[in-house]
């Protein structure tokens, strides 16, 4: 058996992906523990141990920055677990425009974040944006969006899962596609209702789905940077400011260094949080 | 490709037969390209936005003239065009020339490594003093400037000041009661435009004419690391003149834009004030018309003593050659070009002036706008003081985002202060300023 | 079964009507002040313009910077099409080979793959590398950037995919006396077409819509890519609205049209398990 795995699986296969990705992400990232110890600006370099990451902990933005990045990891990652499956079960009704409707949800994809930060920040202006319009319209207060430092956060997490539900939905089509179909008409004869097959059959058997989303979007949540910077560059003062935004600031300023340490911190918090989440969930798939 | 090694190789061959050998002039009078040399010149969008059109001109004249051609690069603006320019140094793939900020920011970019040193260049005589000084590091200098000076304090509508028969505040304290007495008459006191968060330093970096009137060591003794903003009171009176704003902004302050802010003060009951720079007339020129630019006037942020009463002035951004490129030559006879009399003329006939040239015999143009033209009697008086970061290089690198902490109220002046502080010590570390390990 | 009828043409108006609103909205805003005066789309609202100048706008956002957005255009283009291609090849191998053995080398495969995805590229340190190895500002170092940054994702759709296909198939392939690398290039390959697809869709958006990246890897004006020209329009006082909308559709018109190309296929790649980690 073992013989066989490497005459066919050869693994000269794995090379080409082992040297493109070791070469020009592994080795930096390993290089990287190195010069989070030095003063560095690409040329010359001095070593100054751990100063940068004493420094960094003491960064006046950090603690809000770890605490934004939690909040915005794991809403935009429930909410695109939730309404990705809300979307991804009316696209596989009998809805007839369902094919235009999953290219409409799917669309924003398609938008550079950047472009995407641009148009909503104009949407979410507090006196000209349409959003206000529209509450203003039935009476309402208007909101700050985003220059209300404790809205602003919430508001760039609406956006990003406006953005990010489409692939959510996408993954769920695609589990759901794939259970057969005979498990509902059995449901169906034996007098389940539709809320009843959908907790039974379709919550479970697509948990391969489901853990798909959660990953991506989980990870995906905690590297955030892209559209927090488009759209409020991490204020009103430090209100939006995540790990990424803080290591970003550090490297804007110049500290290569300290931005390089901060970048090995959040790979570490990642690492401590994502890899047993993983597990945990691979664990719990069922076969369908 | 082919064009670069040419240049190269007359740069080599100029150097080698000594046309230009010997003396330090880079011989313009002489130059003209056999073949056209082209310059590649970064520069952000924002200065381009301004200045896009004169310096067009200007690639004309010297093409002309010398058969020097200038490639635009444009960068985005803040600290993202800021990166990507340390980036580019760093990497050694820096254009031929660099607008860049003076000041602080050019002392950042270790010129000494990657610049053209200029201090012994006949052409540098043309250019004035108090501009040298700001792109002096060690003793060398390293840049020319590019547009003209300007200055930083509180924009004001002339025409409700007059309609409610205000003065130009002398004190903080009648300035206060000046903004209670616009809203009142159901102005809005002043205008917050934090959706760009570094449109919110004004009030305090416009301050430091009055520090320095109170503790004139100040900026030396804080890059020594012997004064704090959070325990020099004259030093903390700015952080709590931003405090004092708070409730006298307009309500969406915090998400307005700057972009914003121009429409904003032409509607009705808009902001009377705004704490902003002498570029704001060019801008509300540009945005709106003239009319509407001349409507506004300036004055100096205000001190707790009337006697103390002058701008705080920036200088322009500068024009610097990279010491690797392959061009350095062509690039010295572009730079003298535009520090002439001649190259200077071309420069204002399309651009506006913000505040006084800084080119020796280069007056402010008499059509410049009225705000402008009233800055003249300050810089005639001698009222006028380099914002702090031209006399060191020692800036927090979240400035921008404390202001705003401090202005909305999240922190007092004290803890902004005290942050501040820390802010630099940082920095002060990166930059391996003694006094601070 | 009459009611039923009526029923679901309610939810199919309320399902697009939804969608519309939800996701047309902000596409129509981005549009319609597109088409507006620099002054009219300052007031960033979503109403009929006063006068049109789509036009103006269009050929100016085109032909700013001497038509920078040509050049921009091209280069994005041969980057995206290098990058998915790359892509393509190297990660179906990867995929096919993790997915099939069972050993310690899947076991670190498959923790790269989630380190991968995981931390964020260390900019400085891998600039550094590519000087060291002299592609730094190159459009090939700059292919194989966004290479080793897709080859996570990607290595894990195509590794998903391969559950779905019987390992049976190789092994009459051997018995029939087909090479290893023949049993994939001609048995394996043709069946990983649908997965190949939705690779093709989000890696292209990805690699096109890549903002940061050729930031730092790319810089100078020859490199420009297509999101930089963004740029042109967002001025420190004063931001050009107008040709900034302008410009974000142009910009976004080839993803469009490559996503209207292969819409369909992007559900079946996904198919059954297809992303399982």
């Amino acid at each position: 058996m073992k013989k066989k795995q490497k005459t066919i699986y050869s693994g000269w296969f794995l090379a080409p992906a082992l040297i493109v990705f070791g070469g020009l992400f592994i080795l930096p990232t390993v290089i990287s523990l190195f010069f989070s110890m030095t003063v560095w600006d690409l040329k010359s370099w001095r070593f100054v141990g751990l100063d940068n990451f004493i420094n960094f902990f003491s960064e006046y933005s950090l603690r809000i920055g770890i605490k934004n990045t939690f909040i915005y990891a794991i809403l935009t990652c429930v909410m695109k677990v939730v309404i990705g499956m809300i979307f991804a079960v009316i696209l596989t009704s009998k809805i007839r425009t369902k094919n235009l409707v999953r290219s409409i949800v799917f669309f924003p994809n398609l938008i550079s974040t950047v472009a995407v930060g641009i148009i909503f920040s104009a949407l979410m202006h507090p006196s000209k944006g349409l959003f206000n319009e529209i509450l203003g319209m039935v009476g309402l207060p208007a909101v700050d969006w985003l220059g209300n430092r404790n809205i602003a956060l919430y508001s760039v997490i609406m956006v990003d899962v406006w953005k990010g539900v489409g692939v959510a939905t996408v993954i769920y089509i695609a589990g759901i596609s794939a259970i057969p179909k005979d498990y509902y008409e059995a449901a169906s004869l034996d007098g389940a209702t539709g809320l009843q097959q959908f907790w039974k059959i379709t919550v479970p058997l697509c948990r391969s789905s489901m853990n798909s989303v959660i990953i991506l979007a989980f990870i995906g949540g905690m590297r955030t940077f892209d559209l927090i910077w488009s759209m409020t560059g991490g204020g009103p003062g430090f209100a939006t400011d995540t790990l990424a935004s803080v290591i970003y600031k550090q490297y804007a300023a110049g500290f290569y260094g300290m931005s390089t340490a901060g970048n090995v911190i959040m790979f570490v918090v990642i690492a401590v949080i994502a890899f047993p989440l993983f597990n945990y969930l691979t664990s719990k798939e069922v076969e369908v | 490709m082919k064009k670069k090694q040419l240049a190269v190789w007359m740069a080599a061959a100029a150097a080698l037969t000594g046309v230009c050998g010997g003396t330090m002039s880079a011989c313009a009078e002489e130059t003209y390209y056999d073949e056209t040399v082209t310059l590649t010149l970064l520069v952000d969008q924002g200065w381009l936005d301004t200045y896009g059109e004169a310096l067009e001109a200007l690639s004309d004249a010297a093409l002309e003239k010398y058969n020097i051609e200038i490639d635009l690069e444009n960068k985005t603006n803040g600290s993202d065009g800021d990166n990507l320019v340390k980036t580019r140094l760093a990497a050694g793939e820096m254009t031929d020339l660099l607008i860049f900020n003076s000041g602080a920011q050019l002392t950042a970019l270790n010129p000494a490594e990657y610049f053209v040193d200029l201090t012994d260049y006949d052409f540098m005589d043309n250019v004035q003093e108090i501009f040298k000084e700001s792109v002096t590091i060690d003793g060398k200098v390293y840049g020319t400037p590019v547009s003209s000076s300007n200055v930083a304090g509180i924009v004001y509508n002339k025409q409700v000041y007059e309609d409610l028969g205000l003065e130009i505040p002398k004190t903080w304290d009648e300035f206060l009661s000046n903004m209670e007495a616009c809203e009142a008459a159901g102005y809005t006191g002043i205008m917050g435009t934090c959706g760009d968060a570094w449109s919110s330093q004004y009030t305090f970096l416009a301050d430091y004419y009055n520090v320095a009137a109170a503790e004139p060591d100040f900026a030396a003794e804080f890059e020594a690391g012997t004064a704090k903003f959070a325990t020099t009171p004259a030093a903390l009176r700015s952080w709590e003149k931003l405090s004092d704003l708070q409730n006298h902004m307009n309500s969406d302050y915090m998400a307005t834009t700057v972009t914003d802010g121009f429409d904003k003060m032409l509607e009705e009951n808009a902001p009377v004030h705004w704490p902003m720079t002498s570029q704001f007339f060019s801008y509300m020129d540009s945005l709106s018309s003239r009319e509407d630019a001349e409507m506004f006037g300036i004055f100096p942020i205000p001190s707790d003593d009337e006697s103390v009463n002058g701008f705080t002035v920036w200088m322009p951004n500068g024009l610097y050659i990279n010491n690797d490129s392959e061009n350095v030559e062509a690039a010295l006879t572009f730079m003298e070009f535009w520090v002439s009399e001649e190259g200077m003329d071309v420069f204002k006939e399309h651009a506006q002036a913000d505040g006084p040239y800084l080119i020796e015999g280069v007056e402010l143009p008499e059509d410049s706008y009225e705000g402008v033209l009233e800055l003249q009697s300050y810089f005639d008086e001698g009222k006028t003081g380099l914002a702090l970061e031209f006399l060191t290089a020692l800036k927090g690198a979240s400035c921008d985002q404390i202001c705003v902490e401090c202005i909305s109220g999240a922190m007092t002046a004290e803890e902004a202060a005290q942050v501040y502080d820390e802010d630099c010590e940082k920095m002060a570390q990166q930059l391996g300023l003694e006094g601070w390990e | 079964m009459r009611k039923k009828k009526i029923k679901l043409a309610i939810a199919d108006v309320l399902v697009l009507g939804g969608a519309l609103l939800i996701f047309g909205v902000p596409l129509y805003f981005l549009v319609i002040n597109s088409f507006k005066s620099q002054k009219d789309a300052r007031q960033l609202s979503i109403a009929w313009p006063e006068s049109f100048h789509i036009a103006e706008n269009y050929y100016e956002a085109f032909s700013n910077q001497h038509f920078m957005i040509v050049r921009a255009f091209f280069n994005s283009v041969i980057i995206t099409f290098f990058s998915v291609l790359g892509l393509l090849i190297i990660c179906s191998m990867a995929g096919y080979v993790i997915q099939r053995r069972k050993d310690r080398m899947t076991k670190i495969a498959n923790a790269m793959i989630l380190t991968g995805l995981m931390i964020p590229p260390a900019i400085m340190p891998t600039i550094w590398v590519m000087q060291k190895i002299g592609i730094y500002k190159t459009i090939f170092g700059m292919v194989l950037v966004e290479i080793a940054l897709g080859i996570p994702f990607t290595t894990m759709l195509f590794r998903g995919y391969m559950g779905s296909i019987p390992k049976e198939i190789e092994e009459a392939a051997m018995i029939d006396g087909c090479g290893k690398f023949r049993i994939f290039g001609s048995v394996i390959a043709p069946l990983l077409t649908p997965i190949a697809s939705t690779v093709v869709v989000l890696q292209a958006v990805t690699v096109f819509n890549d903002f940061v990246n050729p930031l730092y890897f790319l810089p100078g004006n020859d490199n420009v890519t297509i999101q930089l020209t963004l740029y042109n329009f967002m001025g420190k006082f004063a931001s050009k609205y107008n040709l900034l909308f302008a410009d974000i559709v142009l910009v976004t018109i080839p993803m469009l049209l490559l996503f209207i190309f292969f819409n369909r296929k992007i559900i079946d790649g996904m198919a059954a398990g297809a992303v399982k980690g």
